[in-house]
């Protein structure tokens, strides 16, 4: 499993990495591969647009945050510095083919890195995401061509998380969204979430997957 | 030359549960040459999308089922005539 840390990048050109990195995996040229980054203020839309529920577009233009449509599964969210993103291209060929297995997969690593860093971070049983207290903390939403995986995991780090109120994340009405920084009251190093999140990555890759 | 011989496309089972998946776009029109690999068709079940490719070289013959309709699993999509 390959790690590649984008760092702080834009969220058109991580997406077109990750195309590219798809198509290499598909044809088999590269091993799967864990993509982690950051992004400069974005809302973006999966392949629903369901602009209804941008709340205040007057807010996104104040503070400068940009709006793009991609073709991920899941619907409206909001990404910026500070939130950690994990993208895996992973090719399910040969594994458990199953996207909503792939998605607890995704899940459950969240809660066990959350955890691992004092967040007493839980899944809920009829709702997508990881959960503190009743906020939501981390956010799905993947693709699939041919059985392998692109988009991911969005997990609320040391991000101001004001700009969710612009929206309904995910689509839903009234949800509270959290950060690790508001649970824990102080900022955590990104190279040490970062670190934890891969860890917990390649463990549950081989306690779900098989990959040893 | 195509149109010997008729291959189904139909949406694989995403998940061992249950499930229906909504058609979201379309890459191709009907009478469209495909290639291998290309993009036909994508859906999107509760937080995935996932795009189906053409098996083979060949031409899109009929659309089954248009942006916005329900598709259960094992359901066919389309046909190409290779």
């Amino acid at each position: 499993m390959e790690i590649c840390d984008k760092g702080t990048i834009e969220y058109e050109n991580a997406l077109n990495f990750q195309k590219e990195m798809l198509q290499r995996r598909v044809r088999g040229e590269i091993s799967d591969m864990l993509i982690l980054a950051e992004h400069y203020p974005v809302v973006t839309f999966g392949r629903v647009k369901d602009e209804e529920n941008i709340l205040s577009k007057a807010s996104l233009e104040d503070d400068n945050i940009s709006i793009f449509f991609s073709n991920r599964g899941g619907k409206i969210t909001y990404h910026a510095p500070g939130q950690l993103l994990l993208y895996p291209i992973i090719d399910l060929r040969k594994k458990k083919r199953d996207v909503r297995y792939y998605i607890d997969f995704l899940e459950k690593m969240a809660v066990k890195s959350l955890k691992c860093l004092g967040v007493p971070a839980k899944r809920k049983e009829n709702e997508r995401g990881v959960w503190v207290s009743g906020k939501k903390i981390a956010f799905t939403g993947i693709s699939l061509k041919n059985w392998v995986t692109f988009h991911g995991i969005a997990v609320n780090i040391n991000n101001d998380i004001t700009p969710f109120s612009y929206i309904n994340p995910c689509g839903e009405k009234n949800i509270e969204v959290t950060s690790l920084k508001e649970v824990l009251g102080e900022e955590l190093s990104m190279t040490i979430v970062k670190k934890i999140f891969v860890k917990s990555f390649l463990e549950n890759m081989e306690i779900e997957y098989n990959t040893k | 030359m195509t149109g010997d011989k008729k291959i189904e496309i139909k949406l694989p089972d995403l998940t061992a549960s249950s499930e229906k998946a909504i058609v979201t776009f379309w890459h191709a029109k009907e009478n469209s040459a495909v290639t291998k690999e290309q993009d036909l068709v994508e859906v999107v079940t509760d937080k995935a999308s996932f795009c189906i490719t053409a098996p083979c070289d060949g031409k899109i013959l009929s659309i089954f089922k248009k942006v916005g309709d329900e598709v259960d699993f094992g359901e066919k999509i389309a046909e190409i005539t290779v």
